[in-house]
Protein backbone atom coordinates (compact mmCIF):
# COMPACT_ATOMS: atom_id res chain seq x y z
CA UNK A 1 0.00 0.00 0.00
CA UNK A 2 1.64 3.19 -0.68
CA UNK A 3 -1.27 5.64 -1.71
CA UNK A 4 -1.56 8.60 0.73
CA UNK A 5 -5.22 8.70 0.76
CA UNK A 6 -5.53 4.79 1.83
CA UNK A 7 -3.09 5.73 4.85
CA UNK A 8 -5.21 8.95 5.15
CA UNK A 9 -8.30 6.66 5.31
CA UNK A 10 -6.36 4.70 8.46
CA UNK A 11 -5.96 7.51 10.31
CA UNK A 12 -10.00 8.62 9.69
CA UNK A 13 -8.84 11.46 7.33
CA UNK A 14 -10.64 12.62 4.04
CA UNK A 15 -8.24 14.69 2.24
CA UNK A 16 -8.91 17.44 -0.44
CA UNK A 17 -7.25 17.02 -4.17
CA UNK A 18 -5.38 19.71 -3.19
CA UNK A 19 -4.35 18.51 -0.13
CA UNK A 20 -3.74 14.94 -1.23
CA UNK A 21 -1.09 17.07 -4.05
CA UNK A 22 0.75 18.71 -1.43
CA UNK A 23 0.48 15.70 0.89
CA UNK A 24 2.03 13.32 -1.57
CA UNK A 25 4.87 15.92 -2.21
CA UNK A 26 6.15 16.30 1.04
CA UNK A 27 6.03 13.07 1.39
CA UNK A 28 7.85 11.82 -1.31
CA UNK A 29 10.71 14.64 -0.06
CA UNK A 30 11.01 12.63 3.46
CA UNK A 31 11.07 9.32 2.23
CA UNK A 32 13.81 10.37 -0.56
CA UNK A 33 15.66 11.14 3.20
CA UNK A 34 14.27 8.28 4.83
CA UNK A 35 16.57 5.90 2.26
CA UNK A 36 19.62 7.17 3.77
CA UNK A 37 18.73 5.08 6.96
CA UNK A 38 19.25 1.66 5.26
CA UNK A 39 23.18 2.28 4.92
CA UNK A 40 23.45 1.62 8.78
CA UNK A 41 24.37 -1.70 9.67
CA UNK A 42 21.82 -2.44 12.69
CA UNK A 43 21.54 -6.05 12.57
CA UNK A 44 22.87 -6.67 15.95
CA UNK A 45 21.67 -3.97 17.50
CA UNK A 46 18.41 -4.06 20.00
CA UNK A 47 15.80 -0.87 19.51
CA UNK A 48 15.78 2.35 21.53
CA UNK A 49 12.63 2.75 23.15
CA UNK A 50 13.37 5.04 25.94
CA UNK A 51 16.22 7.15 26.83
CA UNK A 52 15.65 6.60 30.49
CA UNK A 53 18.42 4.16 32.34
CA UNK A 54 16.16 3.55 35.16
CA UNK A 55 13.52 1.04 34.78
CA UNK A 56 9.95 2.02 35.10
CA UNK A 57 8.16 0.18 37.66
CA UNK A 58 4.65 0.15 38.84
CA UNK A 59 2.61 1.74 40.74
CA UNK A 60 1.02 0.82 44.29
CA UNK A 61 -2.30 -0.77 43.33
CA UNK A 62 -4.80 1.73 45.44
CA UNK A 63 -7.37 3.35 43.15
CA UNK A 64 -7.45 7.24 42.93
CA UNK A 65 -9.40 9.61 41.51
CA UNK A 66 -8.21 12.27 39.10
CA UNK A 67 -11.29 13.41 37.58
CA UNK A 68 -15.19 13.23 38.56
CA UNK A 69 -17.58 11.86 35.56
CA UNK A 70 -19.07 16.03 35.51
CA UNK A 71 -15.20 17.08 35.09
CA UNK A 72 -14.77 14.68 32.32
CA UNK A 73 -18.34 14.75 30.57
CA UNK A 74 -17.56 18.76 30.61
CA UNK A 75 -14.68 18.33 27.63
CA UNK A 76 -17.26 16.52 25.37
CA UNK A 77 -18.39 17.99 22.90
CA UNK A 78 -22.29 16.91 23.62
CA UNK A 79 -23.01 14.78 26.43
CA UNK A 80 -26.70 13.36 27.31
CA UNK A 81 -27.77 11.83 30.80
CA UNK A 82 -24.29 12.00 31.95
CA UNK A 83 -22.61 9.61 28.60
CA UNK A 84 -20.60 11.23 25.66
CA UNK A 85 -23.58 11.53 23.36
CA UNK A 86 -22.97 10.07 19.83
CA UNK A 87 -24.93 9.00 16.35
CA UNK A 88 -26.44 6.09 16.54
CA UNK A 89 -24.30 3.04 15.94
CA UNK A 90 -27.29 0.31 15.24
CA UNK A 91 -29.65 0.11 12.93
CA UNK B 1 15.84 33.26 47.62
CA UNK B 2 12.16 34.55 45.66
CA UNK B 3 11.78 34.58 42.01
CA UNK B 4 9.61 37.02 40.47
CA UNK B 5 8.84 35.88 36.78
CA UNK B 6 5.86 36.52 34.74
CA UNK B 7 5.11 33.16 33.23
CA UNK B 8 3.20 31.81 30.29
CA UNK B 9 2.18 28.55 29.03
CA UNK B 10 2.05 27.42 25.69
CA UNK B 11 -1.32 26.31 25.23
CA UNK B 12 -0.41 22.65 25.26
CA UNK B 13 0.26 22.87 29.21
CA UNK B 14 -2.95 22.52 31.07
CA UNK B 15 -4.14 25.19 33.63
CA UNK B 16 -7.69 24.75 35.25
CA UNK B 17 -9.97 26.70 33.84
CA UNK B 18 -8.40 27.76 30.92
CA UNK B 19 -8.01 26.53 26.96
CA UNK B 20 -5.52 24.10 26.62
CA UNK B 21 -6.14 23.48 22.11
CA UNK B 22 -2.19 22.45 21.42
CA UNK B 23 -2.32 24.73 18.66
CA UNK B 24 -5.50 22.85 16.92
CA UNK B 25 -8.51 23.62 16.24
CA UNK B 26 -9.79 19.77 17.02
CA UNK B 27 -9.15 21.02 20.94
CA UNK B 28 -10.68 24.49 20.12
CA UNK B 29 -12.28 25.12 23.64
CA UNK B 30 -11.07 22.63 25.35
CA UNK B 31 -11.22 23.80 28.86
CA UNK B 32 -8.18 22.27 31.28
CA UNK B 33 -9.79 20.02 33.99
CA UNK B 34 -7.37 19.78 36.38
CA UNK B 35 -3.59 22.06 36.10
CA UNK B 36 -0.25 20.59 34.46
CA UNK B 37 2.45 19.39 37.28
CA UNK B 38 4.28 22.62 36.21
CA UNK B 39 1.49 25.21 36.89
CA UNK B 40 1.06 23.24 40.46
CA UNK B 41 4.63 23.70 40.77
CA UNK B 42 5.05 27.07 40.05
CA UNK B 43 2.12 27.56 42.23
CA UNK B 44 3.93 26.27 45.05
CA UNK B 45 6.63 28.34 44.43
CA UNK B 46 4.66 31.27 44.41
CA UNK B 47 4.64 32.09 40.93
CA UNK B 48 1.36 32.87 39.06
CA UNK B 49 0.73 31.97 35.27
CA UNK B 50 0.29 35.47 33.73
CA UNK B 51 -1.03 34.16 30.08
CA UNK B 52 -1.29 31.37 27.70
CA UNK B 53 0.25 31.73 24.45
CA UNK B 54 -0.77 29.61 21.40
CA UNK B 55 1.45 26.92 19.69
CA UNK B 56 2.45 25.31 16.43
CA UNK B 57 -0.21 22.48 16.42
CA UNK B 58 0.56 19.07 18.22
CA UNK B 59 3.77 20.74 18.02
CA UNK B 60 4.33 19.44 14.54
CA UNK B 61 7.66 20.23 12.05
CA UNK B 62 6.04 22.89 9.92
CA UNK B 63 6.55 22.38 6.28
CA UNK B 64 3.86 22.33 4.16
CA UNK B 65 4.40 26.73 3.95
CA UNK B 66 6.92 27.57 1.92
CA UNK B 67 6.00 30.94 3.35
CA UNK B 68 8.86 32.95 5.08
CA UNK B 69 8.56 31.37 8.99
CA UNK B 70 6.36 33.55 11.09
CA UNK B 71 7.38 34.23 14.45
CA UNK B 72 6.57 31.81 17.57
CA UNK B 73 4.46 33.15 19.68
CA UNK B 74 6.06 32.48 22.61
CA UNK B 75 9.49 34.63 21.22
CA UNK B 76 7.19 37.03 20.27
CA UNK B 77 5.60 37.28 23.83
CA UNK B 78 8.81 37.60 25.28
CA UNK B 79 10.14 40.06 22.86
CA UNK B 80 7.08 42.16 23.15
CA UNK B 81 7.61 42.01 27.28
CA UNK B 82 11.10 42.62 26.90
CA UNK B 83 9.86 45.93 25.06
CA UNK B 84 7.51 47.64 27.51
CA UNK B 85 7.90 48.42 30.96
CA UNK B 86 11.13 47.28 33.18
CA UNK B 87 10.13 44.45 35.25
CA UNK B 88 10.37 41.01 36.34
CA UNK B 89 11.75 38.67 33.31
CA UNK B 90 9.59 36.62 31.20
CA UNK B 91 9.44 32.92 30.82
CA UNK B 92 7.08 30.56 28.55
CA UNK B 93 6.95 26.83 29.27
CA UNK B 94 7.18 24.89 26.38
CA UNK B 95 7.59 21.73 24.09
CA UNK B 96 9.97 22.76 21.41
CA UNK B 97 10.17 19.25 19.89
CA UNK B 98 12.03 20.20 16.69
CA UNK B 99 13.78 23.11 18.05
CA UNK B 100 11.96 26.16 16.08
CA UNK B 101 11.69 28.07 19.55
CA UNK B 102 15.01 27.57 20.39
CA UNK B 103 15.99 28.70 17.48
CA UNK B 104 14.01 31.44 16.83
CA UNK B 105 14.89 32.37 20.72
CA UNK B 106 18.96 32.69 19.56
CA UNK B 107 17.50 34.65 17.00
CA UNK B 108 15.49 37.48 18.87
CA UNK B 109 18.37 37.18 21.78
CA UNK B 110 16.52 35.32 24.01
CA UNK B 111 17.64 31.79 25.89
CA UNK B 112 16.13 28.53 25.98
CA UNK B 113 17.05 25.66 28.90
CA UNK B 114 15.95 22.08 27.76
CA UNK B 115 15.94 19.88 31.08
CA UNK B 116 16.99 16.59 31.04
CA UNK B 117 14.10 13.88 29.78
CA UNK B 118 12.53 12.94 32.87
CA UNK B 119 13.32 15.25 34.95
CA UNK B 120 10.12 17.70 34.68
CA UNK B 121 6.68 16.18 34.43
CA UNK B 122 4.61 16.28 31.97
CA UNK B 123 1.25 15.39 33.30
CA UNK B 124 -0.89 17.60 32.05
CA UNK B 125 1.06 18.71 28.73
CA UNK B 126 -1.21 17.41 25.91
CA UNK B 127 1.26 14.77 24.56
CA UNK B 128 3.05 14.67 21.07
CA UNK B 129 5.60 12.61 21.04
CA UNK B 130 5.94 11.04 24.21
CA UNK B 131 9.47 9.71 24.38
CA UNK B 132 11.14 12.81 23.49
CA UNK B 133 8.25 15.64 24.69
CA UNK B 134 9.75 17.79 27.49
CA UNK B 135 8.92 21.30 29.04
CA UNK B 136 11.47 23.70 28.07
CA UNK B 137 11.78 27.29 29.74
CA UNK B 138 11.71 30.31 26.98
CA UNK B 139 13.44 33.29 28.80
CA UNK B 140 15.44 36.64 28.68
CA UNK B 141 17.01 36.09 31.80
CA UNK B 142 18.34 32.46 31.89
CA UNK B 143 19.68 32.54 35.17
CA UNK B 144 16.32 33.14 36.29
CA UNK B 145 15.41 29.74 33.77
CA UNK B 146 17.63 27.94 35.96
CA UNK B 147 16.45 28.97 39.43
CA UNK B 148 12.38 27.91 37.94
CA UNK B 149 13.88 24.85 36.67
CA UNK B 150 14.70 23.98 40.42
CA UNK B 151 11.26 24.72 41.48
CA UNK B 152 9.69 22.68 38.37
CA UNK B 153 11.81 19.66 38.18
CA UNK B 154 11.35 15.99 40.38
CA UNK B 155 9.63 12.72 40.05
CA UNK B 156 6.08 13.12 39.78
CA UNK B 157 4.38 9.63 39.64
CA UNK B 158 1.73 10.77 37.54
CA UNK B 159 4.44 10.53 34.34
CA UNK B 160 5.59 7.23 33.78
CA UNK B 161 9.02 8.18 32.44
CA UNK B 162 10.85 10.26 35.17
CA UNK B 163 13.90 9.22 36.99
CA UNK B 164 13.78 8.70 41.04
CA UNK B 165 15.20 12.21 42.26
CA UNK B 166 12.90 14.44 43.79
CA UNK B 167 14.64 17.69 43.69
CA UNK B 168 17.88 18.78 41.68
CA UNK B 169 20.57 21.08 42.49
CA UNK B 170 22.54 22.72 39.49
CA UNK B 171 24.88 24.60 42.16
CA UNK B 172 23.31 27.78 41.82
CA UNK B 173 23.85 29.66 44.61
CA UNK B 174 26.84 27.59 45.21
CA UNK B 175 30.92 27.89 44.59
CA UNK B 176 30.53 24.08 42.84
CA UNK B 177 32.37 25.94 39.64
CA UNK B 178 35.07 26.58 41.67
CA UNK B 179 37.54 24.18 42.57
CA UNK B 180 37.68 22.59 46.00
CA UNK B 181 39.93 24.94 47.45
CA UNK B 182 37.76 28.15 46.01
CA UNK B 183 40.31 29.68 44.01
CA UNK B 184 40.63 28.66 40.50
CA UNK B 185 38.37 26.69 38.11
CA UNK B 186 37.88 23.73 36.56
CA UNK B 187 38.01 24.16 33.18
CA UNK B 188 34.77 22.80 31.05
CA UNK B 189 35.89 20.65 28.20
CA UNK B 190 34.15 21.34 25.31
CA UNK B 191 33.32 19.59 22.53
CA UNK B 192 32.85 21.39 19.01
CA UNK B 193 32.15 19.13 16.42
CA UNK B 194 33.46 19.26 13.59
CA UNK B 195 31.46 17.86 10.67
CA UNK B 196 28.68 20.03 12.06
CA UNK B 197 30.40 23.49 12.21
CA UNK B 198 31.93 22.90 9.06
CA UNK B 199 28.51 23.54 7.65
CA UNK B 200 28.32 26.94 9.44
CA UNK B 201 29.38 29.68 7.04
CA UNK B 202 31.12 31.58 9.87
CA UNK B 203 31.67 30.21 13.01
CA UNK B 204 34.45 32.32 14.40
CA UNK B 205 32.04 34.57 16.83
CA UNK B 206 30.97 31.34 18.61
CA UNK B 207 34.11 29.80 18.95
CA UNK B 208 35.62 33.10 20.17
CA UNK B 209 33.31 32.84 23.33
CA UNK B 210 35.52 30.12 24.62
CA UNK B 211 38.99 30.69 23.28
CA UNK B 212 39.14 33.81 24.34
CA UNK B 213 39.06 31.96 27.89
CA UNK B 214 41.01 29.30 27.81
CA UNK B 215 41.59 28.62 31.34
CA UNK B 216 37.87 28.06 31.99
CA UNK B 217 37.22 26.34 28.61
CA UNK B 218 39.23 23.21 27.22
CA UNK B 219 38.19 23.21 23.17
CA UNK B 220 38.32 19.12 22.67
CA UNK B 221 38.15 18.14 18.74
CA UNK B 222 35.73 15.33 18.34
CA UNK B 223 32.85 14.22 15.15
CA UNK B 224 29.07 13.96 15.99
CA UNK B 225 28.54 10.46 14.89
CA UNK B 226 25.25 10.21 12.90
CA UNK B 227 24.48 13.33 11.91
CA UNK B 228 23.24 13.26 8.72
CA UNK B 229 20.94 10.79 9.86
CA UNK B 230 19.73 13.13 12.49
CA UNK B 231 16.34 14.50 10.85
CA UNK B 232 15.40 11.31 9.62
CA UNK B 233 15.44 9.81 12.66
CA UNK B 234 13.81 12.60 14.83
CA UNK B 235 10.68 12.85 11.82
CA UNK B 236 10.45 8.98 11.87
CA UNK B 237 10.12 8.65 15.54
CA UNK B 238 8.21 11.66 16.15
CA UNK B 239 5.80 11.35 13.44
CA UNK B 240 4.83 7.92 14.69
CA UNK B 241 4.21 8.85 18.01
CA UNK B 242 2.16 11.93 17.58
CA UNK B 243 -0.35 9.54 15.22
CA UNK B 244 -0.94 7.44 17.85
CA UNK B 245 -1.04 10.39 20.06
CA UNK B 246 -3.54 12.54 18.12
CA UNK B 247 -5.62 9.31 17.45
CA UNK B 248 -7.85 10.21 20.52
CA UNK B 249 -9.53 13.29 18.91
CA UNK B 250 -12.70 11.67 17.63
CA UNK B 251 -15.10 14.28 17.99
CA UNK B 252 -16.63 12.11 20.95
CA UNK B 253 -14.73 12.96 24.04
CA UNK B 254 -13.40 16.07 24.01
CA UNK B 255 -12.98 19.05 21.46
CA UNK B 256 -14.06 19.76 18.26
CA UNK B 257 -17.55 17.74 16.77
CA UNK B 258 -18.09 18.08 12.94
CA UNK B 259 -21.67 19.30 12.43
CA UNK B 260 -21.84 17.09 9.30
CA UNK B 261 -22.58 13.57 10.16
CA UNK B 262 -25.15 11.21 10.13
CA UNK B 263 -23.19 8.21 10.94
CA UNK B 264 -20.57 7.65 14.03
CA UNK B 265 -18.27 6.95 10.94
CA UNK B 266 -18.86 10.42 9.36
CA UNK B 267 -18.54 11.87 12.85
CA UNK B 268 -14.98 10.69 13.18
CA UNK B 269 -13.61 11.35 9.33
CA UNK B 270 -15.28 14.96 9.44
CA UNK B 271 -14.21 16.05 12.65
CA UNK B 272 -10.85 15.05 12.14
CA UNK B 273 -10.39 16.53 8.40
CA UNK B 274 -12.00 19.70 9.16
CA UNK B 275 -9.91 20.69 12.45
CA UNK B 276 -6.52 19.02 11.61
CA UNK B 277 -4.11 21.36 10.05
CA UNK B 278 -1.73 20.62 7.21
CA UNK B 279 0.75 20.05 8.87
CA UNK B 280 -0.73 17.97 11.37
CA UNK B 281 -2.50 15.54 8.58
CA UNK B 282 0.99 14.94 6.99
CA UNK B 283 2.53 14.44 10.35
CA UNK B 284 -0.08 11.90 11.50
CA UNK B 285 -0.16 10.39 7.60
CA UNK B 286 3.81 10.10 7.52
CA UNK B 287 3.15 8.00 11.01
CA UNK B 288 0.43 5.32 9.51
CA UNK B 289 3.23 5.23 7.12
CA UNK B 290 6.44 4.10 9.12
CA UNK B 291 4.63 1.71 11.34
CA UNK B 292 2.43 -0.30 8.77
CA UNK B 293 3.69 -3.64 7.85
CA UNK B 294 5.95 -2.84 5.26
CA UNK B 295 7.80 0.04 6.62
CA UNK B 296 7.90 -0.72 10.07
CA UNK B 297 11.20 -2.84 10.02
CA UNK B 298 12.98 -0.46 7.57
CA UNK B 299 11.63 2.63 8.74
CA UNK B 300 10.20 2.77 12.42
CA UNK B 301 12.12 -0.22 14.18
CA UNK B 302 15.44 1.08 11.63
CA UNK B 303 15.08 4.67 13.46
CA UNK B 304 14.65 3.17 16.62
CA UNK B 305 17.90 1.75 16.46
CA UNK B 306 19.90 4.30 14.58
CA UNK B 307 18.99 6.15 18.52
CA UNK B 308 20.38 3.78 19.94
CA UNK B 309 23.74 4.17 18.07
CA UNK B 310 23.25 8.37 18.19
CA UNK B 311 22.58 8.17 22.15
CA UNK B 312 25.29 5.47 22.49
CA UNK B 313 28.27 7.48 20.36
CA UNK B 314 27.88 10.64 22.10
CA UNK B 315 30.65 10.06 24.42
CA UNK B 316 30.48 12.62 27.75
CA UNK B 317 33.85 10.82 29.05
CA UNK B 318 36.15 13.07 26.37
CA UNK B 319 33.90 16.03 27.30
CA UNK B 320 31.73 17.56 29.24
CA UNK B 321 29.61 19.76 27.42
CA UNK B 322 28.88 19.84 23.60
CA UNK B 323 28.67 22.92 21.41
CA UNK B 324 26.38 22.62 18.53
CA UNK B 325 24.73 25.84 16.30
CA UNK B 326 21.27 27.03 16.65
CA UNK B 327 21.31 27.40 12.47
CA UNK B 328 22.22 26.39 9.81
CA UNK B 329 20.15 26.89 6.89
CA UNK B 330 17.13 28.80 7.90
CA UNK B 331 15.37 25.46 6.23
CA UNK B 332 12.97 23.98 8.89
CA UNK B 333 13.29 20.02 8.61
CA UNK B 334 17.19 20.55 8.21
CA UNK B 335 17.29 22.32 11.30
CA UNK B 336 15.83 20.03 13.08
CA UNK B 337 18.79 17.88 13.00
CA UNK B 338 20.41 20.49 15.16
CA UNK B 339 18.10 20.30 18.05
CA UNK B 340 17.49 16.39 17.68
CA UNK B 341 20.18 15.47 19.74
CA UNK B 342 18.46 16.61 22.75
CA UNK B 343 15.15 14.72 21.98
CA UNK B 344 16.69 11.68 20.72
CA UNK B 345 19.31 11.40 23.53
CA UNK B 346 17.04 12.66 26.26
CA UNK B 347 19.96 15.73 26.83
CA UNK B 348 19.88 18.81 28.47
CA UNK B 349 20.89 21.78 26.90
CA UNK B 350 20.83 26.07 27.12
CA UNK B 351 20.51 27.84 23.74
CA UNK B 352 22.47 31.03 23.68
CA UNK B 353 22.30 34.16 21.27
CA UNK B 354 25.84 34.84 22.37
CA UNK B 355 28.00 34.54 18.82
CA UNK B 356 25.20 34.78 16.64
CA UNK B 357 23.43 31.64 18.16
CA UNK B 358 24.92 28.62 20.11
CA UNK B 359 23.49 25.94 22.08
CA UNK B 360 25.44 23.68 24.64
CA UNK B 361 24.34 20.16 25.34
CA UNK B 362 25.15 18.34 28.54
CA UNK B 363 25.06 14.74 29.90
CA UNK B 364 21.83 13.52 31.43
CA UNK B 365 20.99 15.22 35.19
CA UNK B 366 24.62 17.64 34.40
CA UNK B 367 22.58 21.19 34.14
CA UNK B 368 24.84 21.88 36.62
CA UNK B 369 27.80 21.95 34.08
CA UNK B 370 25.46 24.07 31.53
CA UNK B 371 25.04 26.51 34.86
CA UNK B 372 28.28 26.90 35.12
CA UNK B 373 29.18 27.78 31.35
CA UNK B 374 26.83 30.54 31.52
CA UNK B 375 28.27 31.83 34.82
CA UNK B 376 31.36 32.18 33.14
CA UNK B 377 30.01 33.62 30.29
CA UNK B 378 27.35 35.95 31.54
CA UNK B 379 30.39 37.63 32.87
Amino acid sequence: MSNITEYAAIERLALTDSETDLISAKANYLEEGFAALASVDTSALAPLVTVLAVESVLREDVSTKMLSREDLLATAPEQYDGYFQVPKTLE
Amino acid sequence: MELKLKLYLQESIMQKGHEANAGSTILKGFISPFDAAVVERSSAASIDIAGRVSVDEFSVLTITDDQPEEITPAVERVVADLSGEAGPATAVLCNDLFGKVRRQAAAHNLYYLQPSYGTVSRYGLIPSASSMDQIGILTSNLTDAFMLLTKLAGKDERDGAMYPETAYDYGINSDSHKDKDGTGHTPIRLAFPSNVWAKKADSSACTALFTEQPDRFDIVSCELKYFELFRQVLYILSCAEICNNTNRYDGIKFGYRSPNYKSIGDLYVNSRSEALGLDAKLTIIMGAKVLAQENYTPLYEQAMKIRRLIKEAVNFSDYDVIALPTSLSGEPYEESALHALTALAGLPSITLPEGGGIQLIANSKREDLLYRAWEVLKV
